[in-house]
């Protein structure tokens, strides 16, 4: 089975892989080979793939994903390896987009609320997926960096 | 014979403009790389973008999205993508050629044909001739932003969506190589379906959630991609087109340099003959 993962970045995947796992935005699902074909959104999430036995994680960002004879294609707006998110920064775009939270009346402006709740949500998630998956070598230079 | 001070000025003055052309060739040829690079990173994602938009909206019912609404084309719009500046050969040339051919061939089937336009040259061109240039996006291609393509596609989804317009198309160039550029006019709204050959395999794809609420997700999202891309194919084309126009105006600048050399030389030996024969005439006069 094929992956590509795509964003305006280029691609970030390419390569055959035995299963793949994806936020949905009805939920987790899992693709094996065989899968029936499938359009789906995708929602902000953790994507994963397992490609000669190892398991590599993606923090990924909306977008959405089709499954066709064997090729899955997810296309996304970022797409990141645990080790490329610098978490020191996404722990100040959280903090920026609670303390906006705070002073945006829901009721007044709902668009730039729901902006303001993904963007929370997306440091959120990048946040999780590095803490989880990235190697200490790497959480350390970011933090490092930082200071 | 021809006059040696003032050749010797036109030399000059060509060798002026020739540094002039051969800098500017150089700095299109840096801002070129780095619109490429631009470009051709955009382009498998906006590509996969629009090939499974047009796979949902040829499954799904024109209902199910005002976008995907194909009314009879009355009130029709072009969007053309021209440049801010000029000395790139026929970039602009050919942008507004297209358009003014597209217009006269379907003056006689629509109600109205209107015209967007981005780029100063584009302006500048069709403001002076008989023309609805509905709005002139002003300032977008020094700095080709999300921001700025996502008004662009915006402004043209709210005015069909009100009727104001029932197709828009874009025309610009697209970037093939550093020396080639082809004019394309591209549908932007509505949604154009895939076709499908009769008799040919429809996979029986599942949606999750339903196609209604995959098309709401990603279409506003899709048309700002596709205008972004565009603005990106658009200034990596002018790029190249004014690399190239200044390739050969430095060229051509040299050739001149070599001709005016030449008269030059032969004007002044022209003059030492003469005066070696007024010199030599006047001493046998003696």
């Amino acid at each position: 089975m094929r992956l590509s993962v795509v964003t305006p970045e280029g691609a970030k995947v390419e390569t055959q892989v035995q299963s793949v796992t994806i936020p949905g935005a009805v939920g987790e699902l899992g693709i094996l080979p065989g899968h029936r074909p499938l359009i789906t959104s995708l929602s902000i999430g953790k994507l994963s793939y397992v490609a000669g036995g190892k398991t590599v994680f993606l923090a990924t960002n909306d977008g959405f994903m089709e499954v066709h004879e064997d090729v899955v294609t997810v296309v996304t707006q970022t797409a990141e390896y645990p080790d490329e998110i610098d978490v020191v920064r996404c722990k100040a775009a959280l903090d920026r987009a609670e303390r906006e939270l705070k002073e945006i009346d829901a009721s007044v402006r709902p668009d730039a609320w729901d902006k303001m709740r993904r963007r929370r949500a997306r440091a959120q998630n990048r946040i999780r997926v590095s803490e989880l998956h990235a190697t200490p070598a790497a959480l350390r230079q970011v933090r490092d960096r930082a200071e | 014979m021809a006059n040696l001070k003032a050749i010797r000025t036109r030399i000059s003055t060509v060798k002026n403009t020739q540094q002039i052309t051969k800098a500017m060739k150089m700095v299109a040829a840096a801002r070129l790389r780095k619109a490429q690079q631009a470009i051709e990173k955009l382009r498998p994602y906006a590509y996969r973008t629009r090939d499974i938009i047009s796979q949902l909206a040829a499954r799904a019912d024109v209902s199910d999205h005002p976008l995907l609404e194909q009314r009879t084309p009355r009130r029709v719009e072009l969007l053309i993508f021209t440049s801010d500046r000029g000395l790139c050969g026929g970039f602009n040339a050919n942008i507004n050629r297209t358009a003014e051919r597209y217009m006269a061939a379907n003056e006689a089937g629509h109600e109205q044909i209107a015209m967007d336009v981005v780029g100063r040259k584009g302006w500048e061109y069709f403001k002076r001739r008989d023309v609805t240039i509905n709005t002139y996006f002003e300032d977008v291609l020094q700095n080709v932003t999300h921001e700025r393509a996502s008004e662009i596609a915006e402004h043209a989804v709210v005015r069909f969506k009100e009727h104001d317009l029932d197709a828009i198309y874009m025309v610009y160039n697209q970037f093939k190589s550093a020396i080639t550029q082809e004019v394309v006019v591209e549908q932007l709204l509505p949604i154009v379906p895939a076709e499908f050959d009769e008799g040919t395999y429809r996979p029986d794809f599942i949606y999750e959630p339903s196609q209604r609420e995959i098309l709401d997700a990603v279409l506003p999202g899709h048309l700002t991609v596709q205008t972004f891309r565009i603005l990106l194919e658009s200034v990596a084309s002018e790029m190249g087109a004014r690399m190239s126009a200044m390739d050969s105006a430095t060229k051509n600048a040299g050739e001149l340099i070599d001709r005016l050399t030449l008269s030059y030389n032969r004007a002044r030996q022209a003059a030492i003959t003469t005066e070696l024969i007024e010199i030599i005439s006047g001493a046998e006069a003696l």
